[in-house]
Order: structure tokens, then C-alpha cells, then sequence
């Protein structure tokens, strides 16, 4: 077996007296799409801030490619590691082209890249992501979810073989969303590996390779959608006023909200 | 405009500017110096130096070498220094309305130096006033900083808040300290305040112009950790950046910019807000050319300012930092109508 892109052993962090993430052990393989799903406060935020460095850790520890990602230099955990947070934004009007263009930081340390090269990855990227009609505008006239587009060309740019995504979907509509999904599960199929925060339980069921279950800052499951997406651990996360059922064709789990 | 490329035109025509606009400010005064004898003077002080240029251009050399060119490289200095400072802080906290004066670093580096001039400390060598208004700049960048550190800190209006109370705060200990000021410290502390380039003085320079220049040429260098930095910080840190180490150089860089200029020029209001802004405008927010332009068009609007300080009631003068506080106050004006015709500042 290949060496883990990322390996995560009793990781803990508490934040004053409060345990926000207790004994968080995973592991990402080369070319796997995994999901992180829980309630909202569940910590997948916090664990996503913790693996990304961006926020330390009380114990434990988190390996990237088995080197301890507290000794990584800046650059080297950024050419190995990419990270989408949930938020970003910006007061300043930098054009598409400009925002996805930032994404090449970590190569032009060790490259000298010319402005053609740079412009034709970025149009690429942002063909890939169904979004090159908006390379002309700025990134502050853009609406939330095209913002969250331009900010996901950007980690493609990037190109580390590991990707954190904190909530990607969330202010996408259904088509943006499976179009992000299906580009993610591209780039894993070609050997890349993501591990993605994500709220839409069917999406997750869909595309992920393995599901991580996490509430309270722990995680309570593990495993393929189908055996993580069960009624119990469902009924027990989200309520009673959520449906569970199997899709006819694929056999996938669909979970919907219902009315009393 | 989506994409901002500079032509070489707009860098031709800043460079022209800027050359014609120094030669006229040679050349304008109570005493008239031709720009052709301007021109003359240099030719000789490069050639024989200055013995050769005070012997071929008499008038022109103690005029222009002694008081002119000093209160021009003043202002030179003082308006490149702000403007930076001011597009730093306005990168640094991504926020178009930051400046050193809204954030209250002026105003701690504004104390320090009325701390050197009511103790004495400032007539006792030209040293002495730049380490003053730099404790002073550096205590209250160290609050900002300390407050800035925490998330929502970054919010436009908790921000514009902590720099009033910090200005309000700083304000009163100034005027407390002047009421034990004597009579004379209390006319050179006002003479200061008003913020003016009359009275600069190659001395007066000597400390903080090397500070400056190397200053300007380290934040250059930053100018990619910016553009990073303007995304937010989760993202600029998952692109690469050390956070904390950036976010400590930028606002270091910005205080010693401001402090040096005050050392310098006094407390020169508005420039450091308001070129950046404007700048944004004309050549977009990527701090590769944001930077250069800004400290270019700060040393351009302070020397037009000070050109009309020096017209505008001639044969007497009007400070300069008199005329950019009015300008600056128009143009904040200018920028809330702006704001509510737009929604935005930018």
C-alpha cells in the first residue's frame, strides 16, 4: 500500500475548557474523494482549520505524505496541501483572471511561470469549472456562489495532490454544485485526493468514496455512504423530520427533509 | 475595468509629471529661479560640485540646494511614505478605508513627538524626534495589532472605532501633556502640528531618509503577499503565506513609514487614505503596481499641495498640511456619496 497522503492520530484541540475536537484519527489514500459530513457545530470547520495548519492542535498529530505538517515549511505544506475555507472574500476588485491567477503563488517559488502560461492554465481552470464567461469581471460583482467558483479554479491552479474543501457547495445552486462534484471526482479519478466538508447528504453519498461521520467533535462513523448513511445514525444527527431511502437505480441512500 | 494593464504610457506620463512638477517647485517662490538656471545648477554641481555650482549659479545654489531642494526631498519622502503606509494598511486589513490616521497610528506617533518636543528631547539632535514619533507609532500599532489579531477585528466599522478611541485617547494625553509645556514648547508644538514642509533642513533628514527608502524597497518586495493576503487570511494561508509573520512585517513597515514621515513632515493628514484609493481606481488593486503608483502619486499630490500652500496667499504660505486635510475632507465626502450612490467604497 502507498504511502497515506494524510494521516491524522488522535488529534485533539480545545478551545478555553471546551473539547472542540477529541481523538480524530483518519487517513486520505492517493486518488480517494472523501467526505466529511455532520449537523451544523458538529466541528468539520474546525477540523478542516487544524489539518490545513491554519489553526493548531492541542495533542495529537497530522501527518502530510508522513511528515508532520508542524515542521512543514509554509510552501511545502501549500505545494502538497491546498485548503478552500468556507469564507473568502475580499474588499478589493481584482479581476477573475487576477483571483484565480493567485493560485500560482506556490508554483512561481520554484518556477519561473510566463504571464502566457498563467493565463491559459487560469482560462483552463475556469473552463473546467464552467465559469470562463466570467473571467472578464470582477471578483466583487460576482454573486456568493460564483465567488465560491472562481475561489475553487483558484485551489485547481494550485495543484497539490491533497485538497481540503470547507463546504464547497454551500452557496450553489444543484447544477454549480454537481458541476464542482464531478470536476473533484475528475481530478481524484486522475490520481489527486480531496477530503471535502459537505452538508448535502445525497452529493456526499454520490460522489464520495468514504464518509466520515463526525458530531460533537468526534467522529461517530466511518466507512462506504451506504454503511455510514443508515436510518440510526441519520435519526440520531438530524432529527426524526428526515426521510431515508434507497435510490431504485443506483442503490445509493437518499436522504430528504419531510413535513409533519 | 476588469483588467488593469499599465501601458507605458501611464508610466511615461507619471515619470514626466512627476520631473516637471519637482522643477516647478524649484522654481516657484518669493525668489524666482528660471528652470533653465535650475537645470544649470545641477549640470555644474554633478560636473565641478559645489563650489563650481555656487560660483556659476550664486542665486540659484543658496536658494535651491539650501532651502528648496530640502523641503522638496521632504516632501518627497513624507508623501511616499504616507501613501505606502496608507496602501499597506489598506491591503494588510483588507479594508479601502484603512489608513495609518484612521487606525490611530498617526496619532501615537503625533504623541511621541509631542513628548520630544514638551521634554526637550527634540532640540537636542535630529535623531532624537524620528525615535520618539516611532515608540509612539509602534505602541499603538501594537494595540491595533493585538486587536486586529482577533476575527472580527477585520470588520470595517470595529476598526474605524478602535482608531477614533485610540486618536481620542492619545488626543487627551497630548493635550494634557502641553498644559505643562512651556511657552516656547507650546509655539513649536503648534508650528508642528499643522504638519508643513517650511523649515526642512537636510539634517532633518538624515535618519529617517535611509529608513525610508529601505523601508519602501522591503514593502515592495511584498507587494504578492498582499494580493494574497486581500483574499482573506484561511485562503492566503492554504496559497502558502506565513500569516503571522506577514501580517507582523506589513504593519511594522507601515508604522516606520508613518512615524519617519512625521518625524519628517509632521502630521500630514489624509494622504496615506486617500492616494491609495484613488490609485486603485486608475491602475486596480494588484499591489505590484498599486504600491509604486501610490508612493508616486503621494509625493505628487504633496508637492501640487504644498505648490499651492505656497501660491495660494503668497508672499506668505499656508501649511501644507492644512490644504491636504481640506482636500482629504472633500474627498471623504466625496467617498460616502459615493458609497451611497454605489454601495461601495471601492
Amino acid at each position: 500500500m502507498s504511502v497515506a497522503l494524510l494521516t491524522v492520530s488522535q488529534l485533539s484541540y480545545k478551545a478555553g475548557s471546551k473539547h472542540l475536537l477529541t481523538d480524530i484519527s483518519l487517513s486520505i489514500q492517493p486518488g480517494e474523494l472523501v467526505g466529511i459530513i455532520g449537523p451544523n457545530g458538529a466541528g468539520k470547520s474546525t477540523l478542516m482549520k487544524c489539518l490545513s495548519g491554519f489553526q493548531g492542535y492541542s495533542s495529537g498529530e497530522v501527518l502530510i505524505k508522513g511528515q508532520s505538517l508542524t515542521t512543514l515549511s509554509d510552501i511545502d505544506r501549500a505545494r502538497d496541501l491546498s485548503y478552500l475555507p468556507q469564507y473568502s472574500d475580499t474588499a478589493f476588485p481584482f479581476s477573475v483572471m487576477e483571483t484565480v491567477g493567485f493560485g500560482f503563488h506556490v508554483k512561481q517559488q520554484t518556477q519561473v511561470m510566463s504571464a502566457q502560461t498563467i493565463t491559459e492554465q487560469t482560462i483552463d481552470a475556469l473552463t473546467l469549472v464552467g465559469i470562463s464567461h466570467l473571467k472578464d469581471r470582477t471578483i466583487t460583482a460576482l454573486s456568493g456562489g460564483e465567488k465560491q467558483l472562481v475561489h475553487f479554479s483558484r485551489l485547481l491552479v494550485q495543484g497539490a495532490p491533497l485538497m481540503l474543501l470547507d463546504e464547497p457547495t454551500a452557496s450553489l445552486d444543484i447544477g454549480h454544485e454537481s458541476q464542482l462534484m464531478n470536476v473533484l471526482y475528475q481530478a481524484c479519478q486522475q490520481g489527486k485526493s480531496a477530503l471535502v466538508a459537505i452538508h448535502n447528504l445525497n452529493t456526499a453519498a454520490e460522489f464520495c468514496d468514504r464518509l466520515i461521520l463526525v458530531d460533537q467533535g468526534q467522529i461517530i462513523a466511518e466507512g462506504k455512504p451506504n454503511d455510514v448513511l443508515t436510518k440510526e445514525n441519520i435519526h440520531r444527527l438530524y432529527h426524526d423530520l428526515v426521510m431515508v431511502s434507497q435510490h431504485t437505480e443506483t442503490g445509493n441512500t437518499i436522504v430528504s427533509p419531510y413535513k409533519k | 475595468m476588469p483588467f488593469y494593464r499599465l501601458t507605458s504610457v501611464q508610466i511615461l506620463f507619471s515619470v514626466l509629471l512627476f520631473c516637471g512638477l519637482f522643477l516647478l517647485y524649484l522654481s516657484f517662490g518669493a525668489i524666482h529661479i528660471p528652470i533653465v538656471d535650475i537645470l544649470a545648477l545641477f549640470k555644474a554641481y554633478l560636473v565641478g560640485g559645489s563650489e563650481l555650482a555656487l560660483k556659476e549659479q550664486p542665486l540659484a545654489s543658496a536658494v535651491v540646494i539650501h532651502i528648496r531642494l530640502p523641503r522638496a526631498c521632504t516632501a518627497i519622502l513624507a508623501g511616499g511614505a504616507l501613501a505606502l503606509a496608507g496602501a499597506c494598511t489598506q491591503g494588510l486589513f483588507k479594508n479601502p478605508l484603512a489608513s495609518p490616521d484612521v487606525l490611530g497610528v498617526s496619532a501615537g506617533s503625533s504623541f511621541g513627538a509631542v513628548v520630544a518636543i514638551v521634554t526637550g528631547y527634540s532640540f537636542m539632535g535630529p535623531i532624537w524626534l524620528p525615535i520618539f514619533t516611532t515608540v509612539g507609532a509602534l505602541a499603538a500599532a501594537a494595540v491595533i495589532y493585538t486587536l486586529a489579531s482577533r476575527h472580527a477585528s477585520t470588520q470595517i466599522l470595529f476598526l474605524i472605532l478602535t482608531g477614533l478611541a485610540l486618536s481620542s485617547l492619545l488626543g487627551g494625553a497630548r493635550m494634557g501633556l502641553l498644559l505643562m509645556a512651556q511657552q516656547y514648547e507650546m509655539s513649536q508644538f503648534v508650528f508642528w502640528a499643522m504638519g508643513g514642509l517650511d523649515g526642512s533642513s537636510w539634517s532633518q533628514l538624515i535618519w529617517p531618509a535611509p529608513i525610508i527608502v529601505i523601508v519602501s524597497i522591503l514593502l515592495l518586495r511584498e507587494s504578492r503577499a498582499l494580493n494574497l493576503l486581500a483574499l482573506g487570511e484561511e485562503s492566503a494561508h492554504g496559497m502558502g503565506l506565513n500569516i503571522k509573520q506577514t501580517r507582523f512585517k506589513l504593519l511594522m513597515f507601515a508604522t516606520l513609514l508613518t512615524a519617519m514621515s512625521i518625524a519628517v513632515a509632521g502630521p500630514i493628514g489624509f494622504i496615506g487614505l486617500m492616494v491609495p484609493h484613488l490609485v486603485r481606481l486608475i491602475v486596480g488593486p494588484r499591489h505590484e503596481t498599486l504600491l509604486p503608483f501610490s508612493a508616486v502619486f503621494g509625493v505628487i499630490f504633496l508637492l501640487v499641495c504644498d505648490l499651492i500652500g505656497r501660491w495660494i496667499i503668497a508672499p506668505n504660505e499656508l501649511k501644507v498640511g492644512i490644504i491636504t486635510s481640506f482636500i482629504g475632507g472633500c474627498y471623504f465626502i466625496g467617498l460616502i456619496i459615493r458609497f451611497q450612490r454605489k454601495g461601495s467604497f471601492v
